[in-house]
């Protein structure tokens, strides 16, 4: 709110979640590192000012690694990440339908955000969008945030710029706002790509200013939202109200042993377990199928099968149920034992199959499951064979089959 | 006025090698035991081979009032009022309504004159004094501060209290909380009977920058009581109440505690928690204190002090028992004061200060010396640069600091159709002309291109003074300089000339930028036209050696000629 005579005070949590992904990020860690006020005026920012950091973030210099995805032509592709920081979030601003009246509201106002800002190394919609998701996988992993765009916890601006090709400096940038997904991000940036390249096209490159635009789902394109006459002057300068944030190595060693292993190293992981990179990609995505079939493969089962399993059946109920895979009843335990009943050649995959639905929606052992239903299967299959026989053989009546829980025919 | 100073001063100007590191000075050493107990904190039990006893173990507790206490307590401490009252709340022999009505009335002769509140709390005093007897009655234990009747600047928010720190942009703003040091002195008893007029959000050394009045000295009406903490320390003076919170960023408590002759704390930087303060300079912002005697004052900072969690600024450092180390007079050696190295700031005493003023400093400093401290003349080579990198630092700090000032989420909103006109009308309506002033200096210093030459420029001057006193405090134990270079001045003869009011805080703003804490008490007084006024002493201590100004403070008011300080127009109510 901004009262007068309050003061802010550090969240310590917000420092643990820095150094994580910070390290996450292959970045270099400040061990001293100090907040600035950033200055300017506007509702949702009840102090006047939002205390970030300028010249000293927490962490910089750093990368990430991402896999582009298979249908989209694949390849590995890293792009460099230029810094990580804290600061607090301004409230939010809801404008009224009828355009006459705005509220704010400032609930968020003052909770702690990491900024991970990227070196202009992506060179498409695709690679934007791919490397915003893996940025959102990536801090699930570590437990730092949802990173879910729709709720807020994830939010992301782009600048978008052109140049010639053989020209070494970057053109004009333009910041794009206003994308609610990925596929929305990707789309307005390959519309201001477009955009832009038609009016070098035409000569008309100094049309191109250095701008905010707004990406128009509606009319699936963007459009000039305010121009900015030259840079803002934030009047940056240290915040006197925080003292230095000053981390030891001792603590940077503690946090990074407890990260888990990261997307990344997952998908080289299973690249190295045969896996193709459609298999591999889909499973190291989510980290909850990647523990589910982690778990599968640890009980002994074939991997190739185990993937093939969850990528298919498994994956295709889960759809249509709209569930996760840690919400399902079949346990990793399960599956394993299921695999290897086929593959054995207990059951077929057919009756596989039919146990796996049963597992998925109500839970059981396959062991119990296969005593139910393959007794029933194959006392049904030998009553054809009998009849038949009969039917075949007649005058020999012979029983040849002895099947202890089979009822006589008479 | 007339500025030169021909005469040098009579001070001991050869070094006392004493020793090459800083200690903490102690009371004299008589035996050679003394010297093993040299460096306890804690004080000695009373040896009969000693003439002189440290007090404490004679002193109640401060901490709790409880009813078997007798009144050795007062009678030890005859200047604190604090005490005083205690003693009569706890021998019965008045109520806390009759004490909180007796300072009400004074309140109310003298406020039509004064006009040292923005704010009287008559209902809410009285109710808590209800209160308070009904606790007294029933055998309750209460707080050291219990009955106690205090005032509070109007930028230290009090909840559901008007606070508007002198300025119509906040002009009936109620906040939801009191600020940690008024919850603290509440805590312990305290009756906050109103808040008090000041400069508006603390710019300005006359209290003359309230955009509501002006408060007046009690001294001599026509003159000002200073600033910015002009109504607490007039407050105090005119006995409207017994203590006052103030706030000091550049000599906002000294200066006014000088012109008002009342004791003025400036703690160091961090000792006493900010939350609730309503920001001018956050890295030059302190909350202070004013009262009578140095005893009262040792006691109000006790209860204040102390880290606070919800002021990232404030400091874990111990609070000492302050007022416990205070001893009577009638247990001091005949030289108490020997040991004590006390270095006179050679830059305060030259050009620019009154003759007067200066003459009672060094009447005061030969005090000391009579007293048995070593004195000698120190140089603080950077000190004409504090004034500059002051003013540079703290309007920077003010101009973010007052941005949230925009009528948006609280106090007064000049509507218009659209916001930066909002913003505008809202602020220029709301700020006086000092406000704009030092928000257009501070913006500007912080603006691209000139964030170099000011506002770095003045931090490495900062880094300067900060070196500067260090190297004088660990040869003495602490320094003094006059509080401000004249006595009070004319109302309106400096409201027109900023410059020249600026120039007023010479003696204050070093100790602001080195974070330092200090202690201004009346030392003389000096007579202009028939009139008396008041020349306050400033004692300069190491950071969080507030013990050891008080103690010196308490010693010299004790042996002073004229140890009551009263304003001539209360002089029926106060017989010696």
């Amino acid at each position: 709110m901004g009262l007068p005579g309050c003061l802010p005070v550090l969240n310590s949590k917000v420092i643990e979640f820095a150094v994580k992904l910070g390290l996450a990020l292959n970045c270099k860690l400040s061990l001293r590192s100090k907040f600035d006020r950033k200055q300017y005026f506007y509702p949702d920012l009840p102090k006047g000012y939002q205390i970030s950091q300028f010249d000293v973030p927490i962490a910089s210099h750093g990368y990430l690694d991402v896999d582009l995805p298979v249908e989209f032509g694949g390849g590995h592709r890293r792009f460099g990440i230029t810094r990580v920081h804290m600061e607090e979030d301004a409230g939010k601003l809801i404008h009224a339908a009828s355009g006459g009246y705005s509220q704010v509201d400032l609930n968020r106002a003052g909770v702690p955000l990491l900024e991970i800002v990227s070196e202009p190394d992506m060179r498409s919609g695709l690679e934007a969008a791919e490397y915003a998701a893996e940025i959102q996988r990536l801090v699930r992993y570590i437990g730092v945030s949802n990173g879910n765009m729709q709720e807020g916890s994830l939010r992301c601006d782009v600048n978008v710029s052109v140049r010639p090709k053989g020209q070494a400096k970057f053109g004009t940038k333009v910041e794009i706002k206003n994308m609610n997904s990925f596929s929305a991000m990707q789309r307005a940036i390959d519309f201001e790509i477009s955009r832009q390249i038609s009016l070098y096209n035409e000569g008309q490159e100094n049309q191109i200013i250095q701008e905010t635009r707004l990406w128009e789902e509606g009319s699936q394109r963007t459009v000039t939202m305010r121009t900015k006459e030259g840079l803002a002057d934030y009047r940056y300068f240290p915040e006197p109200d925080l003292p230095d944030v000053v981390i030891t190595e001792d603590y940077v060693h503690i946090l990074r042993s407890g990260l888990p292993e990261l997307p990344d190293a997952k998908r080289r992981r299973y690249e190295q377990l045969g896996l193709t990179m459609q298999d591999v990609l889909f499973l190291a995505n989510d980290d909850n199928v990647a523990d589910f079939f982690d778990a599968t493969i640890t009980n002994g089962a074939d991997i190739k099968l185990a993937a093939n399993w969850i990528m298919g059946d498994i994956a295709a109920y889960l759809k249509n149920e709209k569930l996760s895979i840690n919400e399902i009843k079949l346990t990793p335990h399960e599956l394993a034992e299921l695999i290897a009943s086929i593959k054995g050649g207990t059951i077929s995959g057919k009756i596989g199959k039919e146990i796996l639905f049963e597992l998925i929606a109500k839970g059981g052992k396959v062991k119990a499951l296969i005593e139910e239903k393959d007794l029933v299967q194959a006392s049904a299959h030998f009553i054809v064979m009998i009849t038949q026989s009969l039917i075949n053989n007649k005058g020999v009546f012979e029983t040849q089959v002895d099947l202890p829980s089979m009822k006589r025919l008479s | 006025m007339p500025p030169s100073v021909t005469q040098t001063p009579r001070f001991l100007l050869h070094h006392h090698h004493h020793h090459h590191h800083r200690h903490q000075w102690r009371f004299p050493l008589s035996s050679p035991s003394d010297a093993l107990h040299s460096r306890r904190r804690l004080p000695r039990r009373p040896s009969p081979s000693h003439s002189w006893v440290r007090a404490s173990h004679s002193l109640p507790d401060t901490q709790t009032l409880v009813s078997s206490s007798s009144s050795a307590s007062s009678s030890l401490h005859p200047s604190s009022e604090i005490l005083r009252t205690r003693d009569a709340l706890v021998s019965r022999q008045k109520t806390a309504v009759e004490v909180v009505e007796e300072y009400l009335d004074r309140l109310r002769r003298t406020e039509p004159l004064l006009r040292c509140f923005l704010h009287v709390a008559t209902e809410a005093a009285l109710r808590e004094a209800e209160d308070l007897d009904r606790r007294i009655a029933g055998g309750e234990e209460v707080g050291e501060l219990a009955g106690v009747v205090v005032a509070v600047k109007d930028n230290l928010c009090t909840a559901n209290m008007p606070s508007t720190a002198g300025s119509r942009i906040l002009e009936g703003y109620r906040p939801p909380f009191d600020a940690t040091a008024v919850r603290r002195m509440r805590e312990r008893g305290a009756i906050v009977v109103g808040k008090t007029n000041m400069d508006e959000f603390g710019m300005g050394s006359s209290t003359e920058g309230s955009a509501f009045q002006a408060t007046l000295n009690p001294w001599d009406t026509s003159r000002v009581p200073g600033g910015s903490s002009g109504g607490s320390a007039a407050a105090v003076a005119a006995r409207q109440c017994v203590i006052s919170l103030g706030s000091d960023t550049g000599g906002s408590v000294r200066q006014p505690a000088s012109f008002c002759g009342v004791v003025g704390i400036k703690p160091t930087y961090g000792r006493v928690s900010r939350f609730g303060l309503m920001a001018y300079a956050s890295s030059l912002d302190v909350v202070g204190c004013f009262g009578s005697s140095v005893v009262d004052s040792a006691i109000l900072l006790q209860v204040i002090s102390g880290h606070d969690k919800m002021d990232a600024t404030s400091s874990k450092h111990d609070v000492p028992k302050y007022a416990s180390e205070l001893s009577p007079k009638e247990y001091l050696e005949s030289k108490p004061l020997k040991g004590l190295r006390v270095g006179v700031i050679r830059e305060t005493l030259g050009e620019g200060v009154d003759l007067s003023v200066a003459s009672s400093v060094q009447g005061a400093v030969s005090h000391l010396e009579e007293l048995g401290a070593a004195v000698r003349e120190v140089s603080v080579p950077s000190f004409d640069l504090g004034l500059p990198a002051y003013y540079i630092l703290a309007s920077s700090e003010a101009s973010s600091n007052l941005a949230r000032y925009d009528g948006v989420r609280y106090g007064n909103q000049v509507s218009a159709g659209e916001l930066s006109s909002l913003y505008g009308n809202s602020r220029a309506n709301g700020f006086g002309p000092e406000v704009k002033r030092r928000i257009l200096m501070g913006t500007y210093a912080l603006s691209a291109g000139y964030f170099d030459a000011y506002y770095k420029r003045a931090q490495k001057v900062r880094t300067l003074v900060q070196k500067s006193f260090k190297a004088a405090l660990d040869e003495n134990d602490l320094l003094v300089s006059p509080a401000a270079p004249t006595v009070a001045y004319k109302i309106g003869e400096k409201a027109n000339d900023p410059l020249a009011m600026y120039a007023g805080d010479i003696m204050t703003v070093n100790v602001n930028l080195a974070g330092l804490p200090a202690l201004v008490l009346p030392c003389g007084l000096v007579e202009v036209n028939n009139t008396s006024l008041p020349v306050g002493l400033q004692m300069i201590g190491a950071g969080f050696d507030e013990a050891t100004l008080l103690r010196v403070g308490h010693i010299f008011e004790q042996t002073c000629q004229s140890s009551q300080f009263i304003p001539p127009m209360l002089a029926d109510d106060f017989v010696s």
